[in-house]
């Protein structure tokens, strides 16, 4: 290997992959909106970002309507739109009756093995919880 | 996609009856491990209620950690707990599974360093 070989091996954030577990639902706390926002931002700089609702943090997706105070739902269509890839957990969903017809588009509900994939290509994880 | 990575997940809240974060956890736990991944078990604060050895929660209608327990250490999981969580409630190793190693705090970080992530319950 030459010199400035290793340089060029290194990842920068394009290359990366974040992936965020979020396992609270919205209104309880901030973190459902502090996990879009974040989102959000990685994506802004070059990061492939996985995002998968788990336990309570299913019903994040459930947040369609407009509201006149505080929207996590809008964050999360936000990131949905900036090419964030969004998988709610398919039995925790289906626990709290939450369907794909009740939910914001784009985000497929999956089972707990496709959040393993996420983690098996990512360079950091973050977990939210309360 | 198999899954080579080292994973611990620290599991800070007791069990049964209000949150789910503990079945939560051991899902997800089951399904690294069941996919080639390692993953160790931290059990601190609440969280070291998890590895009682008599928890039955027949009464409240809930499924017992301990069968989920049970597949995660047949494929290869570790179940560690912090030693101070578990004195400061009373508790002693005998009341937990023989499975779990009881681990000074101190060495949390040691823990940390020797896995890639570490996720949070």
């Amino acid at each position: 290997m030459g010199q400035g070989d290793n340089v060029l091996e290194e990842k920068t954030e394009k290359d990366k992959t974040l992936s965020i577990l979020l396992l609270r639902g919205p209104y309880v706390s901030e973190y459902a909106e502090i996990a879009s926002k974040l989102a959000l931002t990685a994506r802004k700089k070059g990061y492939k970002v996985n995002m998968f609702l788990y336990l309570d943090g299913v019903w994040l997706q459930h947040i369609k309507g407009f509201k006149d105070f505080s929207n996590p739902g809008d964050w999360l269509k936000r990131a949905v739109r900036k090419g964030v890839t969004v998988r709610a957990c398919e039995r925790c969903s289906s626990a709290r009756d939450l369907t794909p017809d009740d939910t914001i588009k784009g985000i497929e509900q999956s089972g707990l093995y496709s959040f393993v994939d996420m983690l098996a290509e990512s360079d950091r994880v973050l977990t939210f919880i309360g | 996609m198999s899954m080579k990575k080292k994973i611990m997940i620290s599991l800070m809240h007791g069990t049964y009856g209000h949150h789910d974060d503990c079945y939560g956890a051991i899902q997800l736990a089951n399904a690294i491990v069941a996919k080639g991944g390692e993953v160790t078990l931290f059990l601190r604060s609440d969280g070291v209620y998890f590895a009682m050895k008599a928890q039955n929660p027949t009464g409240l209608g809930l499924p017992n950690n301990l069968a989920e327990i049970s597949d995660f250490l047949e494929l290869g999981g570790t179940i560690k707990v912090d030693s101070n969580a578990l004195t400061s409630r009373g508790l002693e190793p005998r009341d937990l599974i023989d499975e779990a190693e009881i681990m000074d705090s101190a060495l949390a970080i040691d823990l940390i360093e020797q896995h890639e992530f570490c996720l949070t319950f």
